[in-house]
């Protein structure tokens, strides 16, 4: 029996990955060695040890951490789904950011392109938001407007690009020192986006968020929520709206109307989460 | 084992489930009858439509019309399934006892009952034993980091449909080529291919899980305090781990360490400082977990956020219950019934274990029969990603089957069918949904294995241990 899994690699891959592997195990941190890396990592992104090595060469021989950058878009682009790259890319900017002659030259603005590029290509892209998230940490970009513009304006290309919602969160209340002005104009501004798509769970869960995150008692609510699930109608306009009522309901000890609200989501309105209706129901019935 | 062996385990399991049921009906045996949860899941909800049109929209809906196609002929050919189904089954049975079944005792069909597509176990086996018998084709060179991984995925799929069993003959080579990804008895980790890769947590963990599939303990045994020297290395100030030396530290690689070391009875304090308030740290306001704090909410990190959070001491305590279990609730899409991974994106079955291993736990801790709606995961398992010409089972219907959704979706039904009950700290009690009628055996919601196999790996490390 041979070895499972075992793979035909090709000629190409196959001499490429050997070449890397010597250089690996002498430790040789030369400019052939770093060509082996390109070549390898070209072939395979997703080559961690390679980048690891990458890292090691680029040090040893104190290449232009810039030109580094340059190169790793490249990489980037040409595989949207890699994430190693991201991770490679923090580092390299650590090292930037170690040496004062060097942190003096980074300007914060170069990443901009470069993400503009991976979010047209994938709104959604996990890794490269991830790599924001850093970004806006490590260089305490909460307040830049650029940051908060960028984000809108995705936003309003897709109101359900929750990957947008989730950094506007991270950059408005992620830290306790949210303003009352910032509060007020972000509910006004996922009002507004409610009133677009009731039935946008990203629009309701930034909603709840800033409530919860803020400490807020949800029955300011409760005239808006009516809007859109009026349940005399034919239709309501949002099961989260209805959901949110109920959440109001049990705020204020209500527990019938809560249960109520629970029912019509499990027979009516959001059949397939019965059993989850079903368990608010009877845990709020056991703590009265 | 060849396949008629095979088939033989698989009729006797459902001919013993045959004789535990009081149920009179054969066909209800096998399966049950989903014409009400299709109704409800293509029904559609007196819940205006909005005009709002972006890119989400379109994809989702397009998702929609596809899988609604798929239910609606199931719907519609009632007749039909159910001659086809029965047919297969006596055929099976013919082959292997040479004697038809009669159908005798059994009530007429009821025209109005449908049934979830069977699970192919024969060609689902025939898939997995293919890419583990012959060399991968050279298109593979996109997995070279994963070699572990291949290896936990076939296998484990494998052992699901098959009561925990592996394929005799590979154990030996399986062992042999895992042992040679071990860096320097494990002081290095277990790296994720040949030719000079470094050890990495997320491979460890798969290698780990495959040694535990095949029975290798001894194996085991002989890199534990290796790995539990690099798992120390790998611990990052802020309680995480990195996932290798200069890699990148999340609730992933989190995971990987602590499930490793439970499993290996070496989850000492050391390893344990500060992972629980990392870990915490991670849930996002929407409820569920994310890779790393103020990030998006994601299953495949909320898993291993709580698969990882139940091995600390302080459990679940300090998560905030409510929000996840909205979040977690809201994974399930009505019409598709299957899980999506994140707010507003498309269905995959792989978040059938993601999310419904997140479900068992909780199930089990706030001891709970069920939170989710297992029918409907089921019938989007059996229906819509199943490759029922080459066998393997795919994200979703215009994907095609991969190792990697082989084995989750798989998973995702073993935890559909089965309710888990705490058995001691890291184990579970299962009990069948449906009586009589589980086609795979219970898997373990924090490991991702079979609960026996977890068992036997337990026992052996607590009876060994020092």
């Amino acid at each position: 029996m041979s070895e499972p899994c075992q793979i035909m690699y090709s000629e190409e891959y196959l001499s490429t990955m050997s070449s890397l592997k010597q250089y690996l195990e002498t430790k040789t941190y030369t400019e052939e060695a770093l060509q082996v890396t390109e070549e390898a990592l070209s072939l395979l992104a997703s080559h961690y040890t390679a980048w690891c090595f990458r890292l090691d060469i680029i040090k040893h021989l104190g290449k232009d951490l810039f030109e580094e950058l340059n190169w790793c878009e490249e990489v980037a682009i040409a595989n949207e789904k890699n994430y190693q790259i991201w991770n490679y890319r923090q580092r390299v900017i650590e090292l930037i950011l170690e040496d004062p002659a060097l942190a003096a030259q980074f300007q914060v603005r170069r990443e901009l392109p470069i993400f503009q590029m991976m979010i047209s290509m994938d709104e959604k892209n996990h890794h490269v938001w991830l790599y924001r998230n850093w970004f806006v940490k490590r260089f305490e970009l909460y307040d830049d407007a650029g940051e908060l513009e960028f984000v809108n304006k995705l936003i309003d290309k897709d109101a359900r690009n929750n990957s947008a919602w989730t950094h506007k969160f991270f950059l408005l209340f992620s830290r306790n020192d949210a303003a009352e002005n910032i509060v007020a104009q972000e509910l006004d501004f996922c009002r507004e986006k409610i009133a677009l798509c009731p039935q946008n769970p990203s629009l309701w869960n930034y909603l709840l968020g800033i409530y919860a995150s803020q400490e807020r008692l949800l029955v300011e609510l409760k005239d808006f929520c009516g809007q859109y699930a009026n349940i005399n109608d034919e239709e309501i306009k949002s099961s989260f709206a209805l959901e949110t009522l109920a959440k109001i309901a049990v705020e204020q000890n209500d527990v019938l109307l809560a249960c109520r609200y629970y029912d019509l989501l499990l027979q009516k309105y959001d059949p397939i989460r019965a059993s989850y209706w079903n368990y608010l129901s009877k845990k709020i019935l056991l703590n009265t | 084992m060849d396949l008629k062996l095979k088939a033989l385990l698989y009729i006797s399991r459902i001919m013993s489930a045959r004789r535990q049921s009081s149920a009179s009906s054969y066909e209800s045996l096998l399966r049950p009858d989903i014409t009400k949860s299709l109704q409800t899941m293509l029904a559609t909800t007196p819940i205006a439509e909005d005009f709002y049109l972006c890119d989400t929209t379109v994809s989702q809906k397009e998702t929609e019309e596809e899988i609604k196609e798929i239910y609606l002929s199931i719907l519609n050919s009632s007749e039909e399934s159910i001659v086809e189904t029965k047919s297969k089954t006596s055929k099976l049975l013919d082959a292997i006892a040479n004697e038809p079944i009669t159908e005798n005792g059994e009530p007429s069909s009821d025209e109005l009952s449908h049934f979830d597509q069977t699970l192919h176990v024969d060609l689902h086996l025939r898939y997995i034993e293919h890419f583990l018998n012959n060399p991968l084709p050279e298109g593979f060179f996109s997995l070279d980091c994963n070699h572990g991984w291949m290896i936990y995925w076939l296998l484990n799929a494998y052992s699901v449909l098959l009561d925990g069993e592996v394929p005799e003959h590979l154990k030996k080579p399986i062992s042999a080529k895992i042992m040679l990804l071990v860096i320097d008895e494990g002081r290095g980790g277990i790296a994720g291919g040949p030719q000079g890769q470094i050890g990495h947590a997320a491979s460890t963990y798969a290698s780990v899980l495959a040694l535990v599939l095949i029975g290798d303990f001894d194996s085991l045994a002989l890199i534990k305090k290796g790995l539990h020297q690099w798992f120390l290395s790998l611990k990052a100030p802020n309680g995480s781990f990195v996932m290798h030396k200069g890699g990148e530290s999340d609730a992933r690689s989190t995971y990987c360490v602590l499930s490793v070391a439970a499993l290996l009875n070496i989850l000492t304090n050391e390893l344990l400082e500060g992972a629980s308030g990392f870990l915490l740290s991670c849930q996002s306001y929407e409820g569920g977990f994310a890779g790393v704090p103020n990030t998006e909410a994601h299953g495949g990190y909320t898993f291993c956020a709580l698969a990882a959070l139940y091995l600390t001491p302080d459990g679940f305590r300090d998560i905030n219950m409510e929000s996840l279990l909205r979040w977690l609730s809201a994974r399930q899409l009505s019409l598709e019934g299957g899980f999506s991974g994140r707010t507003n994106k498309l269905v995959d079955s792989c978040y059938s274990f993601w999310v419904g291993g997140s479900f068992a736990l909780l199930e089990a801790y706030l001891d709970q029969a069920t939170l989710f709606n297992r029918p409907a995961l089921t019938s989007y398992i059996l229906n819509c990603c199943q490759d029922d010409k080459r066998g393997g089972l795919r994200d979703k219907p215009s994907t095609r089957a991969d190792f990697y959704h082989t084995n989750y979706a798989l998973c995702g039904l073993s935890i559909a069918e089965h309710q888990f009950v705490r058995d001691g700290l890291y184990n579970f009690v299962t009990k069948d949904c449906l009586e009589g009628s589980v086609l795979t055996i219970g898997v373990n919601p924090i490991f991702g294995i079979p609960t026996m196999l977890v068992s036997h790996c337990l026992a052996y490390f607590n009876a060994t241990a020092n």
